[in-house]
């Protein structure tokens, strides 16, 4: 080692006492900025792959043939090359019952609360509309109302981000799926008016 | 302190409502997973700010319960939606609480409120003793309809782990009531942990112990009042003949009941004299309490009647209750000292003090503005009053406050 070079160090050292000034610690000639302060691609801010909802999430609402499908979203993307698929939304078509066969649904807590007794006679406060989650509830279909409520929230999620303009009333109408197509469009996700569980992701409604 | 309650401009409420206050965000991401039970829309009420409203005039569509404007509200609503807004005090009611309203009343009571560690479910105006320090004076009216109220209000609240009080009154007078709730609490919040204060004399009743055995509930614990080591004094406190028979009898029930126990000590002129031996008393004849906490007194309700026979300056007990404290300590039984500011608790029984006193009742007083301890100590309850203000009350320097840090080992 040169005698220059354990100059150096030994004024590098010098500069962590207190009695030396911080204009002597800025005269310190060590590079500061060495090879390993530059931008470096490894050092840019991490893209977090967690989304509220997991991609094997059981979503009872995407009104997908099967389960497995979920993971197969490539394949739909040729329905996103169509022409301009949001400015005419399709009907919504009721989710097919006879080719359903989620095998094994995880005891996932949608519906919460439905083994607790609701003691009758709560005669104190008006009791809400209706109950949610009482009755056999399945686990592959989603009750009218549990769907209703999903809708209530997909419609308030783009009624922040001004997609949509209408009542929210829980009904999926033409308006609501071509608001969310338009979303869908914009987010870059499959575009097909469904509540899937990429679309609520991006929505950040977490599945109930 | 944050009060409990507070007014504001109801338009269209119909009947009594129980409400969870939800913001559109927590709407859009959790939807009815906001309540721990069973809930529907219907019992949402909508935090919406004046400047969401502007911007978002479709939001009122939404088939929520109601709406909570936190601001003035200008432009006029439906007539028939149920909107509040212009509250009196804005911090009183945010989101995630759990509100109370009534019809041709402007209150709104806040029954839960989120991330508070006071939450409580309070059963009963009823009581089956009369004491003397008594904060909340007995009522002798039929109030059967808390147990509905309380029902309903565990549904709506958070889920997660918190602690609830269960309180009265005493909430053992209504037996079923009470071991329905508990069993609520055990299917709905089994995360948060129960504390329920009761004077322990019906759980003499033997059927208790097989009911609290078979609930099982993971994190329940009893507070019992315990405030002689004889049944003359403990009675006359109490005002009630045969209570401290009665108490001991449920004391060992709850044991066998395998339940964990606290025993709780009001300090006050009748009870600080004989401290020691009920200290003694204790650790002699119930091995099984898992907790002993020394309490200062609330200056309300029937306290503020009996003072003269009550008010002894806690300078005055440091003795006893030094000696009390360091005998069940030494002996394996943890203790506490709850409301007694740091100034008038010796240095070396600092480590025992407790901030015990609930965050909608707690302030400290001009006395503590300058103090170096304000956020270690308990301060006083919201009724403090000169009458009540020990000789001793002083701000401690940051040098007197180094004695108090150095002794907690």
């Amino acid at each position: 080692m040169k005698l220059l070079d354990r100059w150096k160090i030994l004024m590098g050292g010098i500069s962590l006492l207190p009695m030396a000034g911080t204009a002597l610690a800025q005269a310190n000639p060590l590079p500061l900025a060495d090879a390993s302060w530059q931008p470096n691609e490894k050092l840019q801010p991490p893209v977090f792959a967690d989304t509220l909802n997991p991609p094997d999430a059981v979503n009872i609402y995407a009104a997908h043939r099967s389960h497995s499908s979920h993971r197969s979203h490539s394949s739909h993307s040729s329905h996103y090359s169509g022409s301009g698929g949001y400015s005419a939304p399709r009907y919504y078509n009721p989710p097919a019952t006879s080719t359903r066969s989620y095998t094994a649904p995880s005891t996932s807590s949608y519906g919460a609360g439905g083994a607790s007794s609701s003691s009758g006679g709560n005669t104190l406060y008006q009791q809400s509309g209706s109950t949610a989650g009482t009755g056999s509830t399945s686990r592959t279909r989603p009750t009218n109302e549990q769907k209703s409520n999903l809708v209530v929230r997909v419609q308030t999620a783009l009624t922040v981000r001004k997609y949509y303009q209408g009542a929210i009333d829980g009904l999926m109408g033409k308006a609501t799926r071509g608001a969310l197509m338009a979303f869908q469009m914009d987010s870059a996700l499959t575009v097909n008016g469904r509540m899937d569980t990429p679309t609520l992701n991006a929505l950040g409604i977490r599945i109930p | 302190m944050l009060r409990k309650e507070t007014h504001f401009e109801i338009c269209n409420l119909t009947g009594p409502r129980l409400l969870k206050v939800i913001t559109v965000n927590e709407f859009i991401q959790k939807g009815l997973a906001v309540c721990a039970g069973e809930a529907s829309f219907h019992d949402l009420l909508l935090w919406l700010p004046a400047a969401t409203l502007q911007d978002d005039p479709q939001l009122l569509s939404l088939p929520v319960g109601g709406f909570l404007v936190p601001d003035a509200l200008t432009t006029p609503t439906q007539d028939t939606l149920l909107v509040l807004h212009s509250p009196k005090e804005l911090d009183v009611v945010q989101p995630g609480d759990v509100v109370a309203l009534t019809p041709n009343s402007t209150l709104v009571r806040v029954l839960y409120r989120r991330g508070s560690d006071s939450n409580l479910l309070f059963m009963t105006d009823r009581c089956n003793s009369l004491c003397l320090m008594c904060s909340q004076p007995p009522k002798d009216i039929d109030d059967h309809w808390h147990i509905e109220e309380n029902l309903r209000l565990i549904d709506l609240m958070d889920p997660g782990e918190e602690n609830l009080g269960i309180s009265g009154g005493e909430p053992t007078l209504y037996r079923d009531g009470l071991l329905e709730i508990l069993a609520k609490c055990k299917t709905v919040l089994p995360q948060k942990s129960l504390h329920v204060l009761s004077n322990g004399r019906l759980l003499k009743e033997p059927s208790w112990i097989e009911a609290l055995a078979a609930l099982q509930h993971p994190q329940l614990s009893w507070g019992i009042p315990l405030y002689a080591d004889n049944a003359t004094e403990h009675d006359h406190v109490v005002q009630a003949p045969g209570a401290f028979s009665e108490t001991i009898q449920g004391l060992y029930n709850l044991a066998r009941a395998k339940q964990i126990i606290e025993v709780r000590v009001v300090l006050s002129r009748l009870t600080t004299p004989r401290l020691p031996e009920l200290a003694h008393y204790v650790f002699r004849n119930l091995p099984f309490v898992r907790h002993v906490a020394l309490m200062g007194i609330e200056s309300t309700g029937l306290a503020r009647k009996h003072h003269e026979a009550l008010w002894i300056d806690p300078l005055d007990y440091q003795e006893p209750l030094s000696q009390a404290v360091y005998f069940l300590a030494n002996r394996g039984i943890p203790v506490s000292i709850y409301n007694l500011p740091l100034c008038l608790i010796p240095p070396h029984l600092s480590h025992f003090a407790r901030q015990s006193i609930s965050d909608w009742k707690n302030l400290f007083i001009d006395a503590c503005q300058q103090c170096a301890a304000i956020e270690h100590c308990s301060g006083f309850f919201k009724s403090h009053t000169d009458r009540w203000q020990s000789r001793g009350i002083h701000p401690l320097s940051i040098e007197a406050f180094g004695a108090y840090a150095r002794s907690a080992h």
